[in-house]
């Protein structure tokens, strides 16, 4: 993962030339809207990625980078279009220079350029949700429930794991069907065995009772026992070779031929029906049609996608996932088609069986036409075969039915016209043969035994072949899915915990119950979420936009932290940060301080007070910002590094600006004062519409600063804290001092209140005033430079026990004995 | 860093090691299939899983 020390933005989109210095820490940028914060949120995207989302997705068609990425008036010029990114890699302590060109946006340049340096920036490319904007939080909230599995899949990148189960699930299908195959198989060699024999059932004991009666009758050795090398025609080609005709045999084998023949006219009757009435449908419904020879068509395309190149179209994807996402959308829409499909290929398939197992008889007639048969019997049934085999093989798409609808139609056997006849005059032609010897007849019978025997062996070690892979094919593909239901299972609760948690912590004020359920079912998640404790509904059913927005900002965290863990180092929340209400804005500094304390945001936002805020609860440093005033075409974002509001009066005052330096503190104390009131526990007197102004607060804050040293000291007396003393004394020596030195807390009041005096002024006399606020203020923040936050007390409830600073640098009791 | 697939895949090869009908060399050939970041293939696990075996008896 990776850190930004420094960006550096050239002619590329509304900005031509801007730095700024993260330094790898959190960082904010305030501005109004239209002032190129964005900008700044594409770079960094660019930098990293090669890609712009915002010129990608809905309504962009059209757009591109290499066009619409350089600054407008260098749209002719990419080359000039440029970000350099200053990176820090943690887990490598290394930093790089990573440079990326709108002319070559495929590719980057770094130095150094080294491996673990560019795995790193690798790594980061591959996740995208890095970099959040505000429209896209609210996708894992207020979405339908099988988008919203969508779309944590993919934040998650679990599409892979719904990849390898469907490729599992086609093996285990296929290993089945093998299997099933192999059985039909060795149950035509079994028939066709079992007949030659004459026997009921193909028992080892009813299988050598006939060869051994043949054996004997040419003096061959008893075979004794059946194992899987025994030659049942052992000895008979000592004599030379081996008649393969049998008398007895074939006529066992025409006659059974014979009995299928008789059931032509209903084999497989209805599942032709069915084929022809679907047919029918498709061809009434060319809409229909269309969809599932479309649906065949993506079928094929989404097996062979493997990269960004679209296999049906040739357009190239930003990337695999979304390519294969839009051709399962395409699938998913054709639902009656599938139905249909499924159906017509099932009764296709039964069709098919009866074809195979009907041309493993004919195929035992063939030698015989071929030697005795009526003249043109052998072409006829080769004809035949052809027909049955080629028909067998050619029924698994919806375009194969459909072709071959007039042999349905027709009769799909396609027996020959003269099968009867020349059947019955085979069967003549073999019974008319002299008997064979007893010697002859027992030889042949024991050589098309062991043709046979042999050919039940091969299909049986196919068939336990089949049944292992199979099996195994079973084992894998339910190994796999368990495995990945349990541990989604897992994580889909661990997310659940830790969503309900963060979003408990900014609303621990009103909704310190809340409680989540994220449950998967089908390709679908259901997110519901408890109201008030009166039971767990859709997150749109009851809760406000405002709290919906701060729902999907806290699934994201939580999805984060499962997805990256402490690799979780960077992310830019474009905007995001305006989902959390004025109400909530603390608790949510803090939950990101304490929650993800090593972790970078690049955070963006149009609400100025938002970005001071975050500074003032330690989310950002005190001077880690930077704010955009506003824009033009020519010069893009017109900005200053965010400093110390003192030094920005300071520097109002150098130019003699009074009225800008009085808003400014104005504005300034009004914060201030609002956020001490709140920190302190001050009283103010109560407002029903809680419109408090300057003079509400200011002189509230001053009287509890009072009472809280006073309470401190007395504390510190009580516990015989001598360092306390010490600390309490000096900060009411400081108190006293700045008060007196103005005539006191009136003085100060007054002149805050009716602050457009100010704007009258000298410069000379307005600096006086600002140094009075600031030495005021002063004793209400911790001095050390690296803490600077607010003095606070705790509990926020009931008697205050503890007055502190963030650093704990001040720490004193207010629990008296 | 481990993904949430090497994870998957890791407790996915040893429950299949104590399957009765997955073997060892079955397993490493699925192993080394996952890990070469080919794009998966029905045609080559079907070929990891039919493995020649003894011959029947009738």
């Amino acid at each position: 993962m990776i850190q930004i020390e420094a960006v550096h933005i050239r002619e590329f989109r509304g900005i031509r030339d801007l730095e700024i210095k993260p330094g790898c820490k959190s960082f904010v940028i305030s501005g109004p809207n239209g002032s190129g914060k964005s900008g700044v949120v594409d770079a960094i995207e660019f930098a990293l990625t090669g890609e712009i989302s915002r010129l990608t997705g809905k309504g962009t068609v059209g757009l591109t980078v290499q066009r619409h990425g350089p600054h407008v008036d260098r749209r002719d010029d990419p080359a000039e279009a440029e970000v350099a990114l200053t990176l820090y890699i943690p887990e490598a302590n290394k930093r790089a220079v990573l440079t990326r060109n709108v002319k070559t946006a495929k590719n980057f340049t770094l130095n150094p350029d080294e491996p673990q340096i560019r795995a790193a920036i690798e790594e980061t490319a591959q996740h995208p949700e890095l970099i959040l904007s505000r429209r896209e939080i609210i996708k894992y909230i207020i979405v339908e429930a099988g988008e919203r599995s969508k779309e944590i899949q993919a934040l998650l990148k679990l599409e892979e794991i719904g990849d390898i189960r469907s490729v599992l699930g086609t093996v285990k299908n296929r290993l089945s069907a093998a299997f099933t195959s192999a059985e039909k198989d060795v149950n035509n060699a079994n028939d066709a065995l079992r007949r030659h024999l004459d026997v009921k059932a193909l028992s080892g004991a009813e299988i050598l009772a006939a060869v051994n009666v043949r054996r004997k009758i040419l003096g061959l050795a008893e075979i004794k026992e059946l194992k899987a090398d025994t030659s049942l025609n052992a000895g008979v080609l000592e004599g030379g070779s081996p008649q393969a005709f049998n008398k007895q045999s074939a006529l066992r084998d025409l006659a059974a031929l014979q009995d299928v023949q008789a059931e032509f006219a209903t084999l497989g009757e209805k599942q032709v029906a069915a084929i022809l009435k679907d047919l029918t449908i498709l061809e009434e419904d060319p809409k229909l049609l269309d969809t599932i020879t479309r649906r065949s068509f993506v079928e094929r395309g989404l097996a062979l996608v493997d990269g960004t190149l679209c296999p049906l179209c040739d357009k190239d994807w930003e990337d695999e996932e979304h390519l294969k996402q839009h051709l399962r959308a395409k699938l998913a829409k054709s639902q009656e088609a599938e139905k249909l499909q499924k159906r017509l290929l099932g009764n296709a398939a039964d069709i098919a069986d009866h074809a195979g197992s009907i041309s493993v008889l004919v195929s035992t007639i063939q030698p015989l036409a071929k030697t005795d048969g009526p003249e043109g019997f052998i072409g006829v049934l080769s004809r035949w075969f052809e027909h049955l085999t080629t028909l067998a093989k050619s029924l698994s798409t919806v375009e194969q039915v459909l072709g071959k609808k007039d042999q349905f139609a027709a009769g799909w056997i396609a027996a020959p016209a003269e099968l009867k006849t020349q059947l019955e005059q085979l069967t003549e032609i073999i019974k008319s043969k002299p008997d064979q010897s007893a010697s002859v007849a027992a030889q042949t019978f024991l050589t098309l035994a062991e043709d046979r025997l042999i050919g039940c062996r091969r299909a049986l070690r196919v068939k336990k072949h089949a049944a292992t892979a199979e099996e195994a094919g079973k084992a894998v593909y339910k190994t796999y899915c368990d495995v990945a239901e349990e541990y989604l299972g897992a994580l889909y609760a661990a997310v659940e915990d830790d969503f309900s948690t963060y979003y408990r912590e900014i609303n621990a004020d009103d909704e310190g119950g809340f409680k989540a359920k994220l449950e998967p079912t089908e390709g679908k998640l259901d997110l519901a979420v408890d109201f008030y404790g009166r039971g767990m509904f859709p997150p749109g059913a009851y809760h406000s936009e405002g709290h919906q927005d701060g729902m999907g900002v806290c699934l994201y965290f939580a999805l984060m932290k499962r997805l990256l863990g402490e690799g979780f180092r960077f992310a830019v929340l474009d905007d995001v940060v305006m989902s959390v209400d004025q109400a909530h804005r603390k608790q949510f500094c803090k939950l990101l301080k304490m929650r993800f304390p090593d972790t970078q945001f690049i955070i963006t936002t149009h609400d100025k007070v938002w970005a001071k805020q975050m500074q003032m609860e330690g989310l950002v440093e005190a001077k880690a910002g930077v704010a955009f005033y506003s824009w033009s075409i020519q010069t893009g974002p017109i900005f200053e590094e965010i400093t110390e509001v003192w030094d920005q009066i300071d520097a109002d005052l150098a130019k003699n600006d009074v009225p800008t330096a009085a808003s400014r503190l104005r504005r300034h104390l009004e914060y201030s004062a609002a956020e001490l009131a709140d920190q302190l526990g001050a009283k103010p007197t109560f407002r029903a519409d809680f419109s408090y102004d300057l003079g509400d607060l200011l002189p509230a804050v001053i009287g509890r600063q009072g009472e809280l040293l006073k309470l401190a000291a007395k504390a510190a007396n009580d516990w015989k804290d001598e360092g306390a003393k010490l600390k309490v004394e000096a900060m009411k020596t400081a108190r006293a001092e700045v008060l007196a030195a103005y005539g006191g807390e009136g003085w100060v009041m007054n002149k805050a209140i009716h602050y457009n005096d100010w704007a009258d002024f000298s410069t000379a006399e307005f600096k006086a005033v600002v140094s009075a606020f600031k030495d005021l203020l002063l004793q209400f923040r911790c001095p050390k430079p690296e803490c600077d936050s607010w003095l606070y007390i705790t509990p926020r409830k009931g008697d205050p026990e503890v007055l502190r600073c963030r650093c704990m640098g001040l720490n004193l009791n207010l629990k008296p004995k | 860093m481990a993904t949430i697939q090497s994870e998957i895949l890791d407790s996915f090869y040893t429950q299949l090691s104590t399957s009765e009908t997955v073997d060892v060399a079955m397993i490493d050939g699925l192993r080394k299939l996952f890990e070469s970041g080919d794009k998966l293939k029905a045609d080559d696990i079907i070929a990891i899983l039919t493995k020649k075996h003894e011959e029947g008896t009738l």
